[in-house]
């Protein structure tokens, strides 16, 4: 018989992956419970929508490597040990998390178990290969709402100002007082305070997710795509509202609202994007000519 | 056995014994959450004030309410013929989900400028409520708005403080909250004096399960 065989002995696989199976089984109870809660509330609010998407990238590219890749699975004492005390401190949040209804702590609990299992499994070696995974647990952060209102109302504020002060000054009769901009004989207000600008996690997510999918080898293009994310967020907020008080003002307040609803989104996210290429075309272009540290 | 494999395990077990120990502690939800009926609660007339169709509010940005949630929106007059506006809003324990907003933004998001900002505490029967006092500004109109928040047992004058507050409270269970908001439009001085006189009346004339409702159980303070 060809030792093929032996390859493909289904009890070879399971004696070899049983370990990791049960781990995966164990997260899968420990976690399943408040998924199905964060299911029926948080992840249905618009600031968290991006979470299972983000979630399923983590997944799925800590997954790829970890099946791929061989990793040197022999952590030092010390890292198991501090592995293992982030992996405590984890549990303990989801266990407060979830007893005091504290979606914060509960969803915060993710990051914490996942790197103690990495480290106290990979080491710091492992850790640092899976770093992009790990990182985006931190998305997975469900913000309570006082904590985004904080974040969300000075960045509203500013946007109708640039954007009433952007269009006055091309002559049209815009003015803003607070976040409520009036256009002509229209008033708009620029969304609740729960909603307007929470794609802005989003769109850094999805600015984040595109630059590990790119893979520079210079740190210094990352760094300013990354420094570029919450910017570009907010020129895509600032656009979007423009796009509405313009739409409003010519076409009448139901296109506005038609607007709102079909094309504000999508408007939003490729000039977010597209801005993201071109940040990213231009620190390549200007880096490139310089010698690598 | 290999060294891995045993961490592996460990930290396995680790995860399940938590799994298991969080789901026979937390009680299981107690099913759909009933929003209570504010309007058939509230009283029509009380202490000379008497209900009057509503005009012009500022009202809360979002409107859409979610399950458990009620608001309540009125206007009344007392005999001297000064009104009142009254937003009434509840939301139920369902964790971070109590979302109440606090007027300080629904001004600011709707062009008022927050002028000054106060706290003050009333009596109401065995109760003292402390409560908020704003003074605020748009082109339009100036308006003087007092409200309590209620954020479980107790009442809150800041963003973070509810935060602390359920974290500490929210262990044992989870936390429903009530706003009380009452406005007066006025030219000259803001009249607070008005506002707590009337939410100090208002709280009085509660039916036990409306005073239960927003301002919360008696053994709290």
């Amino acid at each position: 018989m060809p030792p093929l065989a032996v390859k493909t002995d289904p009890f070879d696989l399971v004696r070899r992956f049983w370990p990791a199976a049960a781990l995966a089984a164990a997260a899968l109870v420990l976690y399943w419970p408040v998924y199905a809660s964060f299911a029926e509330g948080p992840w249905r609010r618009d600031e968290n929508a991006h979470a299972l998407i983000v979630m399923a990238i983590a997944l799925g590219g800590a997954g790829v490597r970890l099946f791929t890749e061989t990793f040197d699975a022999k952590p030092t004492l010390a890292e198991a040990a501090a592995g293992f005390a982030l992996l405590l401190i984890g549990l303990f949040m989801l266990v407060v998390g979830r007893l005091g209804e504290a979606d914060l702590i509960a969803s915060a609990s993710q990051f914490f178990v996942a790197a103690g299992t990495a480290l106290a499994l990979l080491g710091v070696s492992g850790v640092r290969r899976l770093w992009f995974p790990l990182l985006m647990t931190i998305y997975l952060v469900i913000w309570p709402g006082w904590a985004l209102d904080a974040l969300t109302a000075p960045l509203k504020g500013f946007v109708s100002q640039v954007v009433s002060d952007g269009l006055y000054a091309t002559g049209l009769p815009v003015a803003h007082a607070g976040s409520v901009i009036s256009a002509g004989p229209y008033q708009l207000l620029v969304a609740d305070a729960c909603s307007g600008l929470n794609s802005l996690i989003a769109l850094t997510a999805v600015g984040a997710v595109y630059l590990y999918a790119v893979k520079h080898g210079d740190w210094r293009v990352n760094a300013v795509v990354l420094a570029a994310l919450v910017p570009i967020a907010v020129i895509a907020n600032i656009l979007r509202v423009a796009a509405l008080v313009l739409i409003t003002y010519f076409l009448g307040y139901d296109a506005g609202q038609g607007f709102m609803h079909d094309g504000a989104g999508l408007l939003m996210f490729s000039v977010a994007l597209g801005l993201v290429f071109l940040v990213d075309a231009a620190a390549i272009m200007i880096f490139a000519r310089r010698p690598k540290r | 056995m290999t060294p891995h494999r045993l961490r592996l395990l460990f930290a396995a077990s680790l995860m399940l014994l938590t799994g298991v120990a969080t789901a026979t502690l937390k009680p299981a939800p107690s099913g759909a959450v009933i929003a209570p009926d504010l309007d058939a609660m509230l009283p029509d007339a009380f202490a000379g004030w008497r209900r009057i169709a509503l005009s012009d509010a500022v009202l809360p940005a979002e409107t859409e309410l979610k399950e458990g949630e009620a608001v309540a929106y009125r206007a009344y007059r007392d005999e001297l013929d000064r009104t009142v506006t009254l937003v009434v809003a509840y939301g139920p324990p369902l964790g971070d989900s109590v979302r109440l907003h606090r007027p300080e933004k629904c001004y600011v998001a709707q062009g008022f400028e927050i002028l000054d900002q106060s706290r003050a505490a009333l009596s109401a029967g065995a109760r003292i409520v402390t409560i908020v006092n704003l003074d605020a500004q748009s082109p339009a109109r100036r308006e003087a708005v007092s409200y309590w928040l209620r954020d479980g047992d107790g009442f809150s004058g800041r963003a973070g403080e509810n935060a602390l507050r359920r974290l500490r409270a929210g262990l044992s269970r989870p936390l429903d909250g009530a706003l009380v908001r009452v406005s007066t439009i006025n030219a000259e001085a803001p009249q607070f004096d008005l506002n707590e006189a009337f939410l100090v009346d208002f709280a009085n004339a509660l039916r036990p399960d409306a005073r239960a409702l927003l301002l919360g159980g008696e053994e709290g303070a």
